[in-house]
């Protein structure tokens, strides 16, 4: 059996308006898939299902490494195989960066050590500084440090770097890629193709709660794709002189 | 730093409590007074401080709203009614001075409470609204009702409204400060998991704890200690809202200190807000909770608008307490 599995998963709204369609895709571990969709293509939705955070009504199987995953279930054996992470983070209460990088441990059965994260992705310096204090990107880029330390099998991350400047946004990539070479896999949803292309295995595009079409990018990120997803744009790929990745022109 | 805000803690509530003991004492008959008067509703006081400020903290942090306190839900309101209620219609759940009434009508206010919010899909200013509002129902319901149908207890209106430690009997006073400190060990064993709620709603799964069960286990806990505490000495109001806020500017946010450094300031200030009571109205005695209101009413205030303007809730209070 597949590392990583999603058989048949069907989402719908309590009053049947189906958001996801049934949907299935098959990941080995240590992989990287990259997510991209029109907004209110199902994206979230999808990741969301996935993780067994979704509070739409679902059916259909999710399997992470020989475990089925799903809303009942006790959340903590869930968060170690699958964790879902978000955008935004709201903290009407404050903790220090530091204290949230211990969190990530002490809610890990198997944690990453938080030195060697901390120093991997730079946080040092703010460790001292609230999380409520720090700009969007700063959170954003903390709360994938906590994840990390937490270290689920699957990590998914839904648009978790949508706030941070290029130097952070090539850095997570770095780290994405090792972290995956370790056994890591992850799901990526952005809106940044050519943040997606650069990192990923596999790219599934979504449209109109489902998938469009799966695969290695070099099948999925070209001109066919892409004008099915959007008709009226010229769009234009071609490859990076300096990773040989698909780029998108427009 | 942190052991330094446990010793301040405790030496603060040394302090309130020996001054609420001894002020204005009269040496002459100072056995019988400490004994029979002062020691049972000392003992009170630090029973109901410490829960109230206990519950102030959990509640604030599994609503993910700073303004939250058994007082501005309404639940203390509702177990206020519930008492009165269950006394009139002679309900027989009471024990050691406790009434089971009251923990039955706290549950039932912050239940439907919480369902109100989720219906309305408003966040956190309604919920405050809402429950300000089931505040005021309750206790205008519980007036209406003492008025009509307990003609007899009509001047204990005040009571239910604004606290009165004084007819707290010792037994009830032991009683209540075991249950402050089993609730208190039960949500220091449950701190890492009030930990999680600490960045919203929408984060407390990725840390691998369940929302719905974890906010359940509190919200029954917090009901349980606010029936007791309010049918064994009336409403006392933002000692759960002062005293947490008070708390995250020494300790920060995480509960494992948070928790206990919370119940030791709570059980100082109500001891010192008692003490201060009968101080200022001497001869006669304020009600303790117009004391606590005094101070607790315009801190309310001042976070709210201090809330509105920065956007980045309350916690940010805490900016200048750096380690």
């Amino acid at each position: 059996m597949m590392y990583f599995s999603v058989r048949k998963l069907h989402v719908q709204t309590a009053e049947g308006k189906t958001l996801l369609r049934p949907t299935s895709l098959e990941i080995e571990r240590g992989k990287v898939i990259g997510v991209y969709g029109p907004n209110g293509s199902g994206k979230t939705t999808f990741l969301r299902s996935i993780a067994g955070v979704n509070s739409h009504f679902q059916i259909g199987e999710v399997w992470v490494d020989g475990m089925q995953i799903t809303h009942a279930q006790n959340p903590s054996s869930r968060v170690h195989r699958i964790m879902y992470l978000g955008s935004d983070y709201p903290s009407p209460f404050d903790i220090r960066v530091r204290e949230l990088m211990e969190m990530g441990s002490g809610f890990s059965g198997k944690p990453q050590s938080v030195e060697h994260i901390t120093a991997e992705l730079g946080l040092k310096a703010l460790n001292s500084r609230l999380v409520g204090t720090l700009s969007d990107g700063e959170k954003q880029w903390a709360m994938f440090g906590r994840a990390l330390i937490q270290s689920p099998q699957v990590m998914v991350l839904d648009e978790s770097f949508s706030k941070l400047d290029l130097d952070k946004l090539l850095h997570a990539a770095k780290v994405i890629q090792k972290q995956a070479a370790a056994g890591m896999t992850f799901v990526v949803a952005s809106h940044d193709l050519n943040f997606l292309s650069e990192i990923s295995d596999q790219l599934v595009l979504m449209q109109n709660g489902k998938i469009l079409q799966a695969g290695e990018v070099r099948e999925t990120l070209n001109s066919f794709y892409l004008e099915k997803l959007y008709p009226a744009l010229q769009l234009q790929v071609i490859k990076s002189p300096n990773s040989g990745k698909e780029k998108i022109i427009y | 730093m942190k052991k330094k805000v446990y010793l301040y803690s405790t030496v603060f509530l040394v302090v309130s409590v020996a001054l609420s003991l001894l002020f204005k004492l009269d040496w002459s008959q100072a056995g019988i007074i400490l004994t029979e008067l002062r020691f049972p509703r000392t003992v009170a006081a630090v029973a109901i401080g410490s829960a109230l400020a206990l519950c102030g903290v959990v509640l604030q942090t599994v609503l993910s709203n700073p303004l939250s306190e058994p007082y501005t839900l309404g639940i203390a309101s509702g177990a206020a009614l519930g008492a009165a209620l269950g006394k009139t219609i002679g309900l027989r759940l009471n024990f050691l001075g406790l009434n089971g009434g009251a923990v039955i009508g706290a549950l039932a206010i912050l239940f439907i409470l919480l369902r109100l919010v989720r219906k309305s899909g408003h966040g956190a200013e309604a919920m405050i609204l809402i429950g300000i509002m089931l505040s005021l129902f309750g206790s205008s319901l519980l007036s209406v009702w003492m008025a009509l149908a307990d003609p007899v207890g009509v001047q204990s209106v005040t009571f239910w409204l604004l606290g009165d430690l004084s007819r707290v009997e010792l037994k009830t006073a032991v009683a209540l400060l075991v249950f402050s400190i089993l609730a208190g060990i039960f949500f220091w064993m449950i701190s890492k998991k009030l930990d999680a709620f600490l960045f919203g709603e929408k984060w407390v799964e990725s840390f691998g704890v369940s929302y719905a069960r974890t906010q359940l286990q509190v919200v029954i806990v917090v009901s349980v200690l606010v029936g007791f505490c309010v049918s064994a000495a009336g409403m006392i109001g933002f000692v759960g809202l002062v005293v947490p806020h008070w708390a995250r500017k020494g300790v920060g946010s995480r509960h494992r200190d948070l928790v206990p450094v919370s119940a030791i300031l709570g059980a100082g200030t109500l001891a010192l807000s008692d003490g201060l009571a009968r101080a200022i109205g001497d001869p006669r005695e304020l009600p303790v909770g117009a004391v606590t209101a005094l101070v607790g009413a315009p801190l309310f205030i001042f976070l709210l608008v201090k809330s509105k303007k920065t956007g980045a809730g309350v916690g940010s209070l805490e900016q200048d307490g750096a380690e």
